[in-house]
């Protein structure tokens, strides 16, 4: 049985002729019609949404839901985890789905209903409507041009959406004039899997993709494992994507799909309420046309690779994750610390450098421009771009440039232009204004390397992308050490870059508490209110008004009064919890560092050390893994 | 179309028979202070077709030196949205219609419905909002359409042919082409593209199109009208202010 897609053909036209001969076509027309109309498909204005898939079984893993599942419950929960629409299996033989399983969960939950299955006849469209399905999918391959465009016709006279399914590069061109011609909505499917052989190639959904014409909504199927799967979907251009077995088999499916869903947004720059792209209309193509590069950069191979190869062979990736006996004992925890002032420059910062400073070559700038605050992010990004040979402006406040003046003097070695900022707050923000000035002058030929997790889509994702090294490793490290997760995981946020990069890889892992701390005098999440600042929805330190307020701290990395919109949403989702912490203890926890680690650490990670110290007090001899972000030479002059 | 695009378009097109070139005069509100921004509106208005009035925000990330110290000058003076509105709404009406020009913050932080509600009460009938490109309207256009406020859209050198087209045709009361590509107040670039751009958008819709950002004497305005409708001048008119000139006389000076 070498040809599973015409095995489910012949079962597909038995059980119609069987059907026909107990329900005549007209009858079952006549009683879906009378039916209520079903819940239409409603996307999300973020641009990417989910399909969760209910199938009892499947060729390739067997039996997926156990006998004992509740289906409708299933069902809800997937539904309120953010799914735009449910897809029942109905086919009996492989995959053990029936109608009247379609019919259960359409009747369980008020969310669109999606007949799966292999149709070779409009008399199935008008079983899927009486028993209650919105849409229906159709195998391109099963289907002459004829026959597709009656079962479109037939689905779109009952307001059923369809999705027209392929698998193999030359049926793009049919089903897409199929997909434009068709009344309705209707969506075009590429499935991972060839239905003939049943062998999946993660690679062709990209790969056919990029044949699809303009003006067609596109569907991911098969082959999505996982979130970041649903991110690099969403991220090439995927408005929908159709998942089942990922979500059978995990313990949670309600959690995977929350996931799948926060990520496959996450890449078009929406998080929750928060992110986009506030942005002067001359920054649109500009800022649309980095997107696109960026999403193809990070899911090449080839770009990854040199991207690695830096990263260890320039950067001294990977950096070390080691327990501090001496911050250990003085605190009462087990302290593990994550050592990104190890990495060169002195800080996690050079990992968002190096991956920005090889897009910008990989764009054809001329030019590159950054901001910084306490000179960690210039310095990187001086350092990147003299690597490349790639000229380097850095805008920075004149009161960071009097109280980081040896970062200034490291970056003017390694040849960077500087831009000093005399107006605004003197300090990042206004450095970042200056910044994105420059860049609206310039948006074609100039990159602008924006430092952290802030600043309209796609920076806030693709910075937690190049920085999520840091959780990566940890996580590996932390496993391969302890043989367990830790407790809890500290860190700084300013922006909140090292903090996303950090958390990224345990934000699935409901045992680990994760924290970020705040600097008091700039807590955007403690004390901000939702606003746009610096071409980002977030939350903002601002008066009754609607003005910015001056941030304070004695970290000037810290300080500034927005943050990454990502963590508006971590905050608001519950998942993060952030407080602040005051320059005071920020100053004695970096004092004892310094005396019990031999380790000198920047002003920043010093409020991360100084969290650590407040939940070891509230939680004794719990492990926490601490991102030491950097080193604190800088704050000695 | 909303009752304000309709008055904004209606006072433009006026100039237009005319055959002479439209002009919107742009003071940030506020500036230099209180008492002589509202005499500076007063005269703008008797001899611009349309005044547009920038609402000061801490990060006016889209603007040059020129607006970004006329801002800081206004807030420090303690000038908000509020006040702003308040003050429109006491005063007498104005002879030419009146565009907000507004970074997005300050009318969140002010609540968009309640917004909408009070600009049209205090007799604006348009918005130009700079960092809220189209993809991002969702937030404040279905407020200012139930308020009949115009929200009018920018097109910058930078824009594709389509969407510039579409911009084109969503706009009311007039379609705002960016002079630079750069920040308010920059120095011209090369007219002949500016031009042409202006040309396609001429032909993309019936609503008039005028040409702003560093727009700065008589020479500039002719040689961008035609094929624009007119021009925005904000950041010459704002720096005349500073040097004593009389807004009406600057205005008038434009055209001649």
């Amino acid at each position: 049985m070498s040809d599973f897609l015409a095995t489910m053909e012949a079962g597909s036209r038995e059980r119609v002729r069987a059907a026909r001969r107990a329900v005549s076509e007209a009858a079952l027309v006549e009683r879906a019609g009378r039916s209520a109309i079903p819940p239409p498909l409603v996307l999300d204005r973020s641009g990417f949404d989910l399909i969760a898939e209910i199938k009892p079984k499947s060729p390739s893993l067997g039996r997926l839901l156990p006998e004992a599942c509740d289906v409708p419950t299933l069902a809800s929960g997937l539904r309120e985890a953010g799914a735009a629409a449910l897809s029942v299996l109905t086919e009996p033989e492989a995959f053990g789905g029936s109608l009247d399983l379609l019919r259960r969960v359409a009747q369980a939950v008020d969310a669109p209903v999606l007949r799966k299955d292999f149709l070779v006849d409009p008399y199935q469209v008008a079983e899927a409507r009486a028993a209650g399905a919105s849409g229906v999918l159709l195998v391109a391959r099963l289907l002459d041009d004829t026959r597709l465009a009656e079962m479109l016709r037939a689905a779109h006279e009952l307001s059923l959406f369809t999705i027209v399914e392929v698998f193999g590069e030359h049926e793009i061109d049919r089903a897409a004039r199929h997909v434009l011609d068709a009344p309705g909505t209707c969506l075009l499917g590429v499935n991972a899997r060839d239905l003939v052989s049943l062998s999946v190639d993660r690679g062709r959904p990209a790969r056919l993709l990029r044949l699809v014409p303009p003006g067609i909504t596109t569907v991911a199927e098969s082959g999505l494992r996982s979130a970041e799967d649903a991110e690099t979907a969403s991220s090439l251009g995927f408005s929908l994507a159709l998942v089942g077995e990922a979500l059978l088999r995990s313990p949670r499916p309600e959690a995977a799909a929350r996931s799948m869903v926060d990520a496959g947004r996450a890449a078009r720059g929406r998080f929750g309420a928060f992110g986009g792209s506030f942005v002067a209309e001359t920054l649109v193509a500009p800022l649309a046309r980095l997107a696109r590069e960026a999403a193809a950069a990070l899911s090449d191979p080839a770009f990854l690779a040199e991207n690695d190869a830096v990263l260890r062979s320039w950067a001294g990736r990977p950096t070390p994750l080691a327990e501090a006996p001496g911050l250990s004992r003085a605190l009462g925890a087990r302290i593990l610390l994550k050592r990104e002032d190890l990495a060169h420059t002195g800080a996690h910062k050079v990992n968002n450098a190096v991956g920005q400073s090889l897009l910008a070559r990989r764009l054809g700038a001329r030019r590159v421009i950054a901001e910084t605050g306490a000179g960690q992010h210039g310095v990187a990004t001086a350092a990147a771009c003299a690597r490349l040979g790639l000229p380097c402006r850095i805008t920075m406040g004149a009161e960071d440039v009097a109280r980081q003046a040896q970062n200034v003097e490291r970056m003017r070695r390694l040849g960077a232009v500087l831009s000093v900022v005399e107006d605004g707050d003197r300090t990042l923000s206004a450095a970042i204004g200056e910044a994105l000035r420059a860049w609206v002058a310039d948006p074609v030929e100039t990159y602008y390397l924006v430092g952290s997790v802030v600043g309209p889509h796609p920076y806030p994702w693709l910075v937690r992308k190049l920085q999520s090294v840091i959780g990566r490793e940890a996580r590996d490290q932390v496993l391969a050490q302890e043989a367990r997760l830790p407790d809890a995981i500290v860190a700084c946020v300013g922006g909140g870059s090292n903090a996303l990069g950090l958390f990224h890889a345990f934000r699935e892992d409901e045992s680990v508490a994760l924290l970020g701390f705040e600097a008091e005098g700039a807590a955007s999440i403690s004390r901000g209110r939702p606003g746009v600042l610096h071409g980002a929805m977030s939350l903002v330190l601002q008066d009754a008004a609607g003005q910015v307020k001056d941030a304070h701290s004695v970290a000037a990395g810290l300080d500034y009064p927005g943050v990454g919109p990502e963590h508006a949403y971590l905050a608001a989702s519950g998942r993060v919890r952030y407080e602040g912490v005051s320059d005071a203890e920020a100053i004695e926890a970096f004092d004892l560092c310094c005396r019990t680690e031999g380790i000198v650490p920047a002003l920043e990670s010093s409020h991360a050390l100084a969290g650590a110290r407040r939940l070891a007090r509230a939680r004794p001899g719990i492990t926490i893994v601490v991102g030491l972000s950097g080193r604190g030479d800088k704050d000695l002059g | 179309m909303t009752a304000g695009g309709a008055r904004i378009e209606g006072a433009l097109r006026r100039a237009i028979d005319a055959r002479r070139p439209a002009i919107a005069a742009f003071l940030t509100a506020g500036y230099p202070d209180r008492a002589r921004f509202t005499a500076c509106l007063r005269s703008a208005a008797s001899a611009a077709d349309v005044v547009e009035i920038g609402v000061p925000f801490s990060d006016p990330v889209a603007d040059g030196p020129t607006i970004q110290r006329a801002s800081g000058v206004a807030i420090r003076d303690g000038m908000t949205l509020a006040s702003l509105l308040e003050e429109l709404r006491a005063g007498a009406a104005l002879s030419a219609p009146v565009v907000l020009m507004s970074y997005v913050n300050p009318l969140l932080a002010y609540g968009p419905r309640r917004f909408a509600h009070d600009a049209a009460a205090s007799g604006v009938h348009g918005v130009i909002l700079p960092d809220l490109p189209l993809q991002e309207q969702d937030l404040l256009a279905p407020d200012l359409r139930d308020a009949s406020i115009a929200l009018v859209q920018l097109v910058a050198p930078t824009t594709p042919p389509e969407r510039a087209r579409r911009l084109a045709l969503t706009s009311e009361g007039f379609v705002y082409a960016i002079a630079v590509t750069g920040t308010t107040g920059g120095a011209a670039g090369d007219a002949a593209p500016l031009r042409r751009a202006i040309a396609m958008l001429k032909e993309a819709c019936a609503t008039p199109v005028l040409a702003g950002f560093g727009i700065r004497d008589a020479s500039h305005v002719a040689s961008l009208v035609p094929p624009a409708d007119g021009v925005v001048v904000g950041s010459a008119l704002v720096e005349a202010i500073d040097a004593g000139v009389e807004p009406a006389a600057f205005l008038a000076g434009l055209t001649r």
